[in-house]
């Protein structure tokens, strides 16, 4: 993996250009065309010298802008979820399926802005004190659950 | 697995990948950033696992956050005892 191309030269205009090239006006276009898919997925399609991080980074840049933070909050999860957990909510919470959640709601919480911190930490506790179906795999942001646990709360 | 001791070996391992990092937002520079995301989403992982990770979980979860940063993994296991 030749990462080191991703840290070298000007990244907001690579990452731009990268979105520009794939036809969206938008990193929040482009992922939303991709919903649920992992970040690195996401930084794959744009090219392999562009780290996922940095289009986490443009993503809550945008979102800020747009007043949709909690949104984007929100769509992280998803996207963790489905790199940790592509079948679902497990049926049984053993010690291995237990870790892929925690594995999940950890990174989630680093990944989250300080905003939103208390609120991540604590929807995390929701899902492991009252846990979804087996199976639940949110699609997006817009997921009924995830929504009832992190409302939009933006002005 | 301690990770505090994790992360001082992890961080003398790589700093070279580390090292030299351009500035993405907030004015940070992204090897303080790594950092401070690394240990948040390995001490939340631990207080929802509600457990201490063990090691090979400590790894899963820093191998799978390098991959985010497109950081080339090549641990060598022995030195990050």
């Amino acid at each position: 993996m030749s990462g080191g191309d991703a840290w070298k030269g000007n990244i907001k205009a690579r990452l731009y250009e990268r979105v520009r090239e794939r036809g969206c006006d938008s990193l929040t276009a482009f992922a939303e065309a991709r919903p649920a898919a992992p970040l690195y997925a996401l930084a794959d399609q744009l090219g392999n010298d562009v780290a996922a991080v940095q289009v986490l980074s443009g993503l809550l840049a945008e979102a800020e802008q747009r007043k949709q933070v909690t949104r984007f909050v929100r769509d992280v999860l998803v996207r963790l979820l489905s790199q940790s957990l592509p079948n679902g909510w497990p049926a049984v919470l053993d010690d291995a399926n237990r870790f892929k959640v925690a594995k999940a709601l950890g990174s989630w919480s680093a990944y989250t802005p300080e905003t939103h911190e208390e609120r991540v930490s604590q929807v995390g506790d929701a899902l492991l004190a009252n846990p979804p179906p087996p199976g639940w795999r949110p699609l997006g942001p817009d997921d009924e659950l995830l929504r009832t646990l992190l409302p939009d709360e933006e002005a | 697995m301690n990770i505090d001791q994790f992360c001082v070996k992890l961080e003398q391992a790589h700093h070279e990948a580390i090292h030299g990092g351009g500035n993405w937002k907030l004015g940070r520079t992204w090897p303080d950033e790594w950092n401070r995301m690394i240990m948040k989403a390995l001490r939340e992982a631990e207080a929802k696992a509600g457990r201490m990770l063990t090691r090979n979980e400590v790894l899963d979860i820093v191998a799978e956050r390098m991959t985010d940063y497109r950081i080339p993994i090549n641990f060598t296991p022995g030195r990050m005892r």
